[in-house]
């Protein structure tokens, strides 16, 4: 285990030193965009009530999430598969899931300015009475991890980084839209309704919502054990499932 | 030097293949567009010797190489690095082998210090280990006024030398190299030739180097043994001198034609006269390389010279090279880099 945090933390360092000369743009747009998210929906349609405001500032953390975990993640490892680098990676005596976790660790961190304005921008913005539970800390990399099993299969398994960047986004749309994420479960077509609790962003929303809301319950803590099961599955299936193969 | 993994291997390494270095058998890799790659290739590495794999663009070289790390499963047959079966256990290879790929690398917007010091942490070494070795690197290939230099500001010579700095990170027992010598000037180049050769003294144990590449002419003075890919097979293998051996008693008798005199017509008529001494391989526009037995060799230099008069600029005499071998033996002009 020990091995596996050293490996996570020097390959998490390559990926933020790697991004050093385009920093400052990236937290540009990784900010501006869930604020825009959040400002814009909550002018339209269910974001006129508290509940449907908070679907929506949570759901935008949310599709932030699900970005990193399966878009940054697929579209990452596709790239340094794409561009040769991949085969550094792979001939070192390292993990995959060690690799994973550092991509997607490194994207949350990029992507986290934008997760914290869009909460504390929308709770301002809408004169909302948050009350977070410190289990959102907890919720956001957890959810990232669920979903970067799939941004994994999707980063090493696609034959071309076209191909990378078509399923990806797909599969990130897909699986945000087809949860109960910005909409309440019940709004949502009844198919959707089924899809969505195989989903685990319906469980993330679901969790983060109960957090912001003070809501300490049952339901949460099924929400985090469905999503500690999903992070597993997700990184165990990558390890066992995915071979260091280049073709 | 000390082996920084904890894993056991007694169990999982074949006894009797352990002798070697590198073992493959029978080996096919067919991609899934049809093109086979190699072909029923076998050959043997001795363990501590540097082994040289020419042979000309796609015959398979680097897919080879790939699959003797573990990083590409072959189609049918078996590879053995150290007694380890790299078909069923890949990821125990990787502590063993340190790659230098011969297309782009990882970190490039990292600096050249920092990069080698990474690599090391993540092959297992302690940050003391990692911060020597890397220190000794960068002076050893002359990298220390680069140190800060981020990689994708390097040349790209000093890219493959921290490349090469790369892969002799930790404590490798194989060392695979393809092309390092690729845009390196005359003195980079032999220093890195220099490395090659010191590598046992540095590691203090016996370090295979498989060496990948096409500056032949260079390699031949430090390859132990060759073997010669064409077409995904093994043409050659041997050492240097047994191969060329195969070309029989002769000699190489180099012409070169004045450029100025140098017309379509000329270069036929030079063609026809040499053909009458040997079998002729034109190297390059206006040069010719005549392989004469090397009994009679001295009058037939004098025929030579006689016939063509006033048309040559230069000649040489000398027995064959690998070079030589490998045109003979793949029957195709060598993509030659620099080796003049």
């Amino acid at each position: 285990m020990r091995r596996f945090w050293l490996e996570v933390r020097y390959l998490f360092t390559i990926q933020i030193l790697e991004e050093r000369g385009w920093l400052a743009g990236t937290i540009f747009f990784t900010t501006v965009f869930p604020l825009l998210l959040v400002f814009g929906l909550g002018l339209i349609g269910s974001g006129q009530t508290k509940e449907g405001l908070t679907y929506i500032i949570t759901g935008s953390t949310i599709s932030s999430l699900t970005f990193v975990g399966i878009t940054m993640v697929g579209q990452s490892l596709g790239w340094m598969k794409d561009r040769g680098d991949f085969l550094y990676y792979a001939s070192l005596p390292i993990s995959k899931s060690s690799l994973i976790v550092a991509v997607m660790a490194s994207k949350l961190v990029l992507q986290l300015p934008g997760i914290i304005a869009a909460l504390v921008g929308g709770t301002l913005m809408y004169d909302l009475h948050f009350k977070p539970n410190p289990v959102v800390i907890i919720i956001l990399p957890l959810t990232a991890l669920a979903l970067s099993g799939l941004g994994a299969a999707i980063g090493l398994l696609s034959p071309s980084y076209q191909l990378v960047n078509i399923f990806s986004q797909v599969a990130g749309i897909t699986v945000m839209f087809a949860a109960p994420v910005m909409i309440p479960w019940e709004s949502l077509p009844r198919v959707l309704q089924w899809f969505g609790w195989l989903l685990p962003p319906s469980y993330a929303a679901d969790a983060l919502r109960r957090a912001v809301l003070g809501i300490n319950d049952t339901r949460l803590m099924m929400d985090l054990l469905v999503l500690t099961t999903c992070a597993l599955v997700s990184i165990i299936g990558v390890t066992r499932g995915l071979r260091w193969r280049l073709r | 030097m000390r082996l920084t993994t904890t894993t056991s291997y007694s169990s999982i390494i074949d006894s009797e293949r352990s002798a070697l270095a590198i073992d493959v058998r029978n080996l096919t890799k067919k991609y899934k567009n049809g093109k086979v790659a190699n072909d029923h290739l076998s050959l043997q590495v001795d363990r501590g010797t540097i082994f040289g794999l020419l042979g000309p663009n796609g015959a398979g070289k680097t897919t080879l190489v790939l699959q003797i790390l573990g990083l590409l499963a072959p189609t049918s047959g078996s590879i053995y690095v150290e007694g380890i079966d790299v078909i069923s256990n890949p990821e125990k290879v990787k502590p063993l082998a340190g790659y230098m790929p011969q297309t782009r690398i990882a970190m490039r917007n990292l600096e050249v210090d920092r990069a080698l010091y990474i690599t090391g942490r993540l092959r297992g070494q302690s940050h003391e280990q990692a911060r020597k070795q890397s220190e000794g690197l960068l002076e050893m290939l002359d990298l220390t006024e680069h140190r800060k230099q981020f990689l994708d500001r390097l040349s790209g010579g000093l890219l493959r030398v921290a490349a090469m700095g790369m892969a002799l990170m930790g404590d490798p027992h194989l060392v695979v190299l393809d092309e390092p010598t690729n845009e390196l000037d005359p003195v980079r180049r032999r220093m890195v030739w220099d490395v090659i050769l010191g590598l046992q003294d540095y590691y203090k144990h016996p370090v295979t180097c498989l060496l990948v590449t096409h500056n032949v002419l260079e390699a031949e003075r430090i390859v132990e043994r060759v073997a010669i890919i064409d077409k995904g097979k093994v043409a050659a293998i041997g050492t240097p001198g047994e191969l060329k051996s195969q070309l029989g008693d002769e000699v190489r008798l180099e012409v070169v034609i004045k450029p100025d005199v140098l017309t379509e017509e000329i270069a036929l008529k030079v063609e026809e006269t040499l053909h009458d001494f040997g079998r002729v391989i034109p190297f390059r526009q206006g040069q010719y390389a005549v392989f004469v037995p090397r009994v009679g060799v001295g009058s037939a230099t004098d025929k030579i010279l006689g016939a063509l008069d006033v048309l040559v600029d230069d000649f040489r005499l000398s027995p064959p090279s690998l070079e030589d071998v490998y045109i003979h033996v793949t029957g195709s002009k060598i993509e030659l880099e620099d080796e003049q």
